[in-house]
């Protein structure tokens, strides 16, 4: 079932043209990434289904019982923890935004934090935590409400890597248990393979899509599927169609 | 511990110069008396209860109107601070009045309320009212981007943005602000007391006795104005450490 279904979208920012007549479909509880260079509109274009920003023309319809529910986990994630709240209280604040009560509130939490066995102090503020937990409490925040749409945009971004691969297995567990549908940017190829199901390749002007990969590789994936054939044979399609856009310019 | 040593060494030398200066005669009794005759002062003051009055009524004026001006001042920066046109609107009268020695239109008010207390809250209240208002607008002018983005993303009202993350945000600028304007309220009593020179206070004590050149009085006044600035301030920042514990991290 298609969840996503963006039709011709354009959005500029004065003269700045950033998406031109866009179209993509993304199915329900799918996991998908974005790929391209710098400034080619994958986060404009995050924004736009997010509703943070409004596209000039073309439709954004989204299958969905209303209201909508969207987590977002950013680039900077860290620095959007409130740290004025405890780290309880920073991963329950979608849900006291809907009016549950503090006490149901940290239910769902413990319940959730031990359903994905993630170990957080929770009785502290976010800026006592290391910056891999506070990534996980991003994490933990954007998914606690059970949102349709996770938006995760470069979210491991500055991890060391031992606590990005962590990181990234958890996600994936995240997403088999709860299956929100998920739009996915970063800049590693190796990561974009290893967690999506499928792979946008964005061109450098106005988010001309190049292609888009279909990746077929079994879940429950981890790093020692990077040297499986598979896994380099996608690695090499995304290559060589950014290759190919650079010489045939 | 090396702090605390340093802090004291400050104090001891302040000491050890006075009294070389008096003991020595190198400055005549009238204009510096020892210190040991003022401290000698202080303690009679303070013993025999005829400092009271003026002191309470100077904590009366200071602690009133500071919080007078303080209330009001938040209020009218949070509206400033949330519309850009306010801000523009209020820029220049506020910079304006703010960079006037406020003590200077001590005269005017007079004219307008007379002679008796009124004029001195008046005056205190529109000090603080200045700088309470600037630093509220800019703390809610200069919350954090992201943390107003991703609360967007959840649908949040209005209102929910502005008491869950603005008002938060825009706290460790409204507590300095509290801060500057304690002392500027505290500068501001003692000046209108000693400029109008009428009912009792410190200021109003400091004139009296400078005229019959009791300066021994006058530098324990001295003394007890500068005891109260600096602890006040002591007290107020320990209790801006213990609420806004985030500031900075």
């Amino acid at each position: 079932m298609k969840h996503i279904i963006i039709e011709e979208i354009s959005k500029s920012y004065g003269n700045n043209e950033v998406l031109k007549n866009l179209n993509l479909e993304i199915d329900k509880g799918s996991f998908v990434t974005f790929l391209g260079p710098n400034a080619c509109g994958k986060t404009t274009l995050l924004n736009i289904v997010s509703g943070l920003i409004k596209h000039d023309s073309g439709s954004v319809a989204i299958n969905n019982k209303k209201p909508i529910k969207v987590g977002y986990v950013y680039q900077n994630s860290h620095k959007t923890l409130f740290p004025w709240k405890k780290v309880i209280d920073n991963i329950a604040f979608p849900l006291e935004l809907e009016g549950l009560s503090k006490l149901k509130r940290y239910k769902k939490v413990r319940e959730f934090l031990e359903k994905f066995e993630i170990v957080l102090p929770l009785d502290i503020y976010p800026y006592q935590l290391s910056g891999g937990q506070q990534r996980m409490v991003a994490i933990a925040r954007s998914l606690i409400n059970k949102p349709d749409i996770l938006i995760m945009d470069e979210p491991f971004d500055g991890l060391d890597y031992k606590t990005r691969i962590n990181t990234q297995n958890k996600i994936l567990e995240m997403w088999l248990k709860l299956r929100p549908t998920i739009l996915f940017v970063s800049h590693s190829i190796d990561e974009i393979i290893l967690l999506s199901q499928k792979i946008v390749l964005f061109g450098k002007e106005k988010g001309n899509i190049l292609k888009i990969i279909e990746n077929n590789l079994p879940y429950l994936r981890n790093y020692q599927l990077m040297a499986d054939k598979s896994f380099i044979e996608i690695n090499k399609n995304i290559l060589e169609t950014f290759i190919r856009k650079e010489e045939t310019k | 511990m090396k702090k605390n040593l340093f802090i004291l060494s400050g104090i001891v030398s302040i000491l050890l110069i006075w009294a070389i200066l008096s003991f020595f005669s190198l400055v005549s009794p009238v204009f510096l008396p020892s210190p040991f005759a003022v401290f000698k002062k202080l303690f009679i003051l303070f013993l025999s209860g005829n400092i009271f009055p003026s002191l309470f009524a100077t904590l009366y004026r200071w602690l009133i109107g500071f919080l007078l001006g303080s209330i009001i001042g938040i209020l009218l920066g949070l509206v400033i601070g949330s519309s850009e046109n306010l801000y523009y609107f209020f820029e220049v009268p506020i910079d304006f009045f703010r960079s006037l020695p406020s003590i200077s239109l001590l005269p005017l008010l007079v004219l307008f309320f007379g002679i008796g207390d009124l004029p001195k809250f008046v005056i205190i209240v529109f000090s603080s009212v200045l700088f309470m208002a600037v630093n509220t607008s800019y703390g809610v002018r200069y919350a954090n981007e992201d943390k107003i983005r991703y609360i967007k993303t959840l649908n949040a009202t209005k209102f929910q943005i502005f008491k869950k993350v603005i008002l938060p945000e825009a706290m460790p600028s409204i507590f300095a602000g509290l801060r500057i304007t304690l002392s500027i309220a505290l500068i501001v009593t003692v000046g209108s007391e000693m400029i109008l020179g009428t009912g009792q206070g410190l200021g109003k004590l400091m004139s009296d006795v400078i005229v019959t050149y009791k300066t021994t009085d006058f530098y324990s006044v001295i003394i007890i104005t500068g005891a109260l600035g600096y602890f006040s301030n002591k007290l107020f920042r320990r209790f801006e450490d213990k609420i806004i514990h985030w500031k900075g991290k």
